[in-house]
């Protein structure tokens, strides 16, 4: 970003001219590396919240640097091209990203050269990074940088700018010709008075009472031309008491709740619409200062905006009902995806966000922000605010599954994941069909999730959907199938996991594996299964001949099993005279019961949950 | 008021064709024209094919230069260049050049050059290229750089050590210079704000910068308090009143608020505000604006709502940030009153703003001292502010009016006043430590004859004496004493 890059060609013939290059090179490098320092203290400014120690890190260093610079050089005269900062004509700054250069923030607004002065305060640096995060703080409307200079009144630095009407010369700002429609050449009218004031006529309202003071002014009282000062009963020197009433005064206007305020008056006109055009341009406004919550991340203003628009849209509905669909219209502009998108640093930005403010300001918005909101998902790091994204989807898309399922065609393994998710959390057979899809995606974390989702629906086909995912090609889909497939609790599922047991390929699974198949149908199975168990732990041979793991594995199926039945089976075997037969069933009734009491290893089923431990963050599967 | 046709020649009337103008013209081109030739010659080398055409340029200048003048000087002396005595003109377009040419002399030593003939491209090259290498960071760059330019026989040329500047005759310019600063300040604002405003109308995004730093522009002479600006909010313009009533608002709040003890940024958005105060009133058709007659029912509404207009159309800026939600609330207050009638009547607003109080002061003064398509004579600043202060004392910031009499004084520049010599004079600028003593353009003398007349400060004394030199008796129509005040004030 900042290698100095060389624009002229200094000629090279004396050698003093030299030794006054290699000086100037090591000046020209000192300027790029504080300029560096600036922007990423700015970049940091960002990202951390003002008592992090790493922004102060980058406080520090930046001031030291600045320090050190204007020591060794002096006064620091930086000239501003379009997307470079030149010092004594070699670049020291690049960035040709308009959004965030901080040259193209200087030359768009005119400046053309800015002058560090030796003596520079640090209040001034702090004020010059402030100055600078304004300006390319894009919910401040980016404010016109040589605004901000000339407010702070900086006694160490200077600029040189030039006019806007030069800018707008060379192409760079916005110049809006005449309408060649208007009337009088573009211009608003306003007449030359001789003709059409024939007649002393006074600008009144309808009625003659109006005494309103306006622009138009009328007073019905003849003034003398002259008048005695002495009669008019005011002393016009300010009194001490008048002067401390008018600091107060000044006090108050600058602590002045600005946005309140504004806030009431925007309500107020919303209020008094009576038009539809009108009520929909009120209406967008108020919409401006939702967005202007949201972009500065506050959730509960822009919750409360929200709620307030809908209760006022709502009363006056009742006699304009026109305007409830309008205010739906705006609120669902709100989640527009070249909106909500920028929202992605935002929640990154700030952890301490509210999860449930934001499903809830997401919610309101409706599912037309669904896009966007999945959207979100693939670029949002904060595990409870992709959990809150997630819920937002759930109860919005509830009854609009189709953008979401859209979604499956993403090719972030992890935002299908997270859609998969939140189609399990609407879980019904709308999205069945989806599901299936997903569980053949390539990631074995979406399969997974698909898994997970499908247990939450109840019908045949999912029960078949699952079932497909017992020959998954990974061994933790299986198992998460199985696990998922138990929770229905009930013979059939119990019968479909002991077809997986006795498929020919059960015995090529690995030990653990075939153990949780167990594990599931013990927990799903009725009595009727205590027969077949049984044997296998008497018998055994079930995987060719006598076995002591699958005497164990029945063992364990037994004792999830539970039932009367199940237990005098295997209390009946603890009495065996073979002494492994006693201990399979001891293990299996210890690991049972350690599990009922929450102790031991936590189920593999829980490993990597949606909007849980691992996403977006974990990068490329 | 009478046509321009009848007005007595301006002071600086024909002045263009006057061979001191015609100079700085040409002195304005030379400065310019030898900034590109640096310029271009650091990127280029001077033998470049992009060099050449600066290059004729300047030696064409120089050589009308010298043949008017014969040897003439381009010299930096404080922030401005001179081409000899004559100051150029600092406007937006030459003002980085300018600093250019003269940071560059700076750094070298110099305070200019002395051009004692018609120049030749070589020698132009070759200046250009010492130029250039000259080592700022010598002991006394100037010294080498001399030496090397007689060396390499550069002879039309001649480099000059920066001197202290000789004032006498440049102080006289000054005082006319900051008169001109002042109006192009103020002429560059109703551009802004017809900018502005016209965007409004199309509905179009409004760029607020050009207004931004033209306030800037305003705050910074009041603040300085060189040139009083609030003579030419006296000077009413038809055709772009209602561009100019913004300025003039904007003037008139910002010197209010200056004298209230408003910190600089405070006054850069209450200006702001004030020149955006009637931004709603672009939605208005100019039909209505301007109608001479009563208004219907309709017409009323749709121009008691541009209030309400405008804090819309502010809300459309893009960024929502203190100085836009300042001028919402000016823009939505701006016709209340200090009781809180007026309009418009909306929900339950309970108080003004000090900024919608300050304006609303100055948006009356402004209106009533304008020239309507209603009413064929204005009221004068005087009965203007009589009106203020007597019948209609309830309806604004008492403490704020009063503030106001001390911003403007008691006879308002535009003022026309009869004075105890029995001559008339125009009340230019008024005098800060006493109100009733404003400093005063004679525009006629005891008989009634039309002058063009001295400037009178009424607060000097006779001398040896503790009474004043001359007072005012009365104020006066200025229509029925044939006086264009307009004329008197610029
Ligand atoms: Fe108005
Ligand atoms: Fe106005």
């Amino acid at each position: 970003m900042a290698n100095p890059s060389i624009v002229k060609k200094p000629s090279a013939e004396e050698k003093a001219e030299r030794i006054g290059d290699q000086v100037l090179a090591l000046d020209v490098k000192r300027v790029a590396d504080w300029i560096q320092a600036l922007v990423r203290t700015l970049k940091a400014y960002r990202m951390y919240l003002p008592n992090n120690p790493t922004l102060h890190k980058f406080q520090s260093d930046l001031e030291a640097r600045t320090w050190s610079c204007l020591k060794e050089i002096g006064d620091i005269v930086l000239n501003v091209q379009q997307f470079d900062l030149l010092f004594e004509d070699y670049s020291v700054y690049h960035n040709a990203a308009r959004e965030e250069s901080l040259a193209f923030r200087f030359y768009t607004d005119g400046v053309r050269q800015i002058t560090f002065r030796e003596g520079l305060e640090p209040q001034e640096l702090r004020g010059i990074l402030e100055v600078l995060k304004k300006a390319t703080d894009p919910t401040q409307g980016q404010d016109d940088v040589v605004t901000l200079l000339w407010e702070r009144d900086f006694r160490h630095v200077e600029y040189v700018h030039i006019s806007i009407d030069e800018i707008v010369e060379e192409g760079s700002g916005a110049d809006y010709p005449p309408d060649p429609n208007a009337p009088d050449g573009g211009g608003i009218p306003w007449p030359v008075s001789s003709v059409a004031a024939e007649q002393e006529a006074p600008i009144q309202g309808p009625e003659e009472t109006v005494v309103d003071r306006s622009d138009d002014w009328s007073p019905k009282a003849k003034v003398e031309a002259t008048w005695d000062e002495s009669s008019v009963g005011i002393q016009f020197n300010l009194t001490d008491q008048e002067t401390r009433a008018l600091n107060e005064a000044i006090r108050v206007e600058e602590e002045r709740p600005l946005l309140n305020e504004v806030l009431e008056i925007v309500s107020a006109i919303l209020k008094s619409e009576e038009e539809p055009t009108s009520f929909l341009e009120s209406a967008t406004s108020f919409q401006k200062f939702i967005e202007q919550a949201l972009e500065e991340g506050d959730l509960a203003r822009a919750n409360e905006l929200l709620s307030r628009l809908r209760t006022i849209a709502a009363k006056r509905a009742e006699t304009h009902g026109e305007f409830r669909a309008l205010t739906e219209q705006v609120i669902r502009e709100i989640g527009r995806p070249s909106f909500l998108g920028q929202f992605a640093p935002i929640l990154n930005a700030h952890p301490e966000l509210d999860p449930a403010l934001l499903t809830n300001f997401l919610v309101q918005i409706g599912p037309t922000a669904a896009g966007a909101v999945c959207d979100l998902l693939g670029q949002v790091n904060h595990m409870k605010h992709r959990r809150a994204l997630c819920e937002a989807l759930a109860i919005s898309c509830k009854d609009d599954v189709d953008v979401l399922i859209s979604r499956l065609g993403d090719s972030r393994w992890y935002v299908i994941r997270n859609v998969v998710y939140v189609l399990g959390r609407i879980a019904h057979q709308g999205v069945e069909r989806a599901l299936d899809r997903a569980l053949h995606h390539e990631d074995v974390r979406v399969r997974k999730e698909a898994v997970r989702a499908l247990g939450n629906i109840e019908s045949p086909t999912s029960r078949a959907f699952l079932v497909s995912a017992f020959r998954d090609l990974d061994a933790s889909v299986r198992v998460q199938a199985a696990l998922t497939l138990a929770q229905r609790r009930d013979d059939r599922a119990a019968q479909s996991l002991w077809g997986a047991i006795q498929a020919p390929d059960f015995a090529k699974r690995d030990q653990a594996e075939r153990q949780v198949f167990f594990e599931a149908l013990g927990k799903c199975a009725s009595d009727a299964f205590v027969p077949r168990l049984s044997e296998l732990i008497t018998k055994a041979g079930l995987f060719r001949g006598p076995n002591e793991e699958e005497r164990f594995s029945a063992a364990l199926a037994l004792a999830w099993l539970g039932t009367p039945k199940a237990l005098e089976v295997l209390n009946r075997e603890l009495q065996s005279k073979k002494e492994q037969v006693r201990r399979s069933i001891e293990t299996a009734l210890e690991t049972v019961r350690n599990a009922a009491l929450g102790k031991g290893a936590k189920g593999p089923a829980d490993d990597d949950a949606p909007a849980q431990e691992s996403g977006p963050a974990e990068g490329t599967p | 008021m009478t046509g321009p046709a009848a007005r007595p020649p301006a002071p600086h009337a024909g002045l263009t064709d006057t061979p001191v103008l015609r100079i700085l013209v040409q002195g304005r081109s030379l400065a310019m024209q030898l900034c590109v030739l640096l310029k271009t010659a650091k990127i280029h080398d001077v033998g470049n094919v992009a060099f050449h055409g600066p290059l004729v340029n300047f030696i064409e200048t120089v050589e009308q230069l010298f043949t008017a003048e014969g040897e003439f000087k381009l010299q930096a002396v404080g922030d401005f260049l001179y081409i000899n005595q004559g100051r150029l003109k600092l406007d937006g377009s030459s003002y980085a050049s300018y600093q250019y040419l003269i940071d560059e002399f700076r750094n070298r030593g110099l305070s200019g050059f002395a051009f004692n003939g018609k120049v030749t491209p070589p020698e132009v090259k070759k200046f250009v290229r010492l130029f250039l290498d000259v080592d700022v960071k010598a002991e006394d760059p100037y010294e080498g750089f001399s030496a090397a330019l007689l060396k390499l026989s550069v002879e039309h040329l001649v480099p000059l050590r920066t001197v202290v500047p000789q004032t006498g005759a440049i102080n006289v310019e000054e005082a006319r210079d900051s008169r001109k600063v002042a109006k192009r300040t103020f002429y560059r604002a109703i551009e802004a704000t017809k900018t502005v405003m016209l965007s409004g109308r199309d509905k179009k995004p409004i760029d607020l910068r050009k207004a931004k730093r033209a306030v800037q522009s305003i705050v910074d002479l009041i603040l300085n308090e060189e040139f009083s600006l609030i003579g030419l909010t006296a000077i009413k313009n038809h055709d772009e009143y209602t561009f100019q009533h913004c300025v003039n608002v904007s003037i008139l709040s910002i010197s209010l608020g200056q004298r209230l003890g408003l910190n600089k940024k405070m006054l850069g958005e209450l200006g702001v505000a004030a020149i955006l105060h009637d931004l709603g009133k672009a939605t208005i058709p100019g039909w209505v604006l301007n109608k001479p007659g009563k208004l219907t029912a309709e017409e009323w509404k749709l121009m008691t709502d541009h209030p309400v207009q405008g804090v819309k159309m502010i809300s459309k800026l893009r960024g929502l940030n203190e100085l836009a939600l300042r001028a919402m609330i000016v823009a939505f207050e701006h016709h209340l009153n200090i009781d809180m009638s007026g309009y418009p009547k909306l929900g339950d607003h309970l108080a003004m703003s000090l900024f919608s109080r300050i304006v609303a002061i100055s948006d009356c003064f402004d209106a009533m001292t304008a020239h309507r398509s209603y009413r064929r004579t204005p009221f004068t600043p005087y009965e203007a502010l009589h009106h203020m202060l007597v019948a209609n004392r309830e309806k604004f910031d008492p403490l704020l009016i009063k503030a106001f009499v001390n911003t403007v004084g008691m006879y308002p520049a535009g003022t026309v006043v009869l004075l105890d010599t029995n001559e008339i004079g125009v009340v230019t600028e008024h005098n800060s430590r006493d109100i009733f003593r404003p400093k005063v353009k004679i525009v006629a003398d005891r008989d009634r004859k039309k002058v063009d007349g001295a400037l009178v400060d009424l607060s000097k004394r006779e001398e040896g004496s503790d009474t004043y030199a001359v007072g005012i008796v009365s104020a006066l129509i200025p229509e029925e004493y044939g006086v264009n005040v307009a004329d008197a004030l610029t």
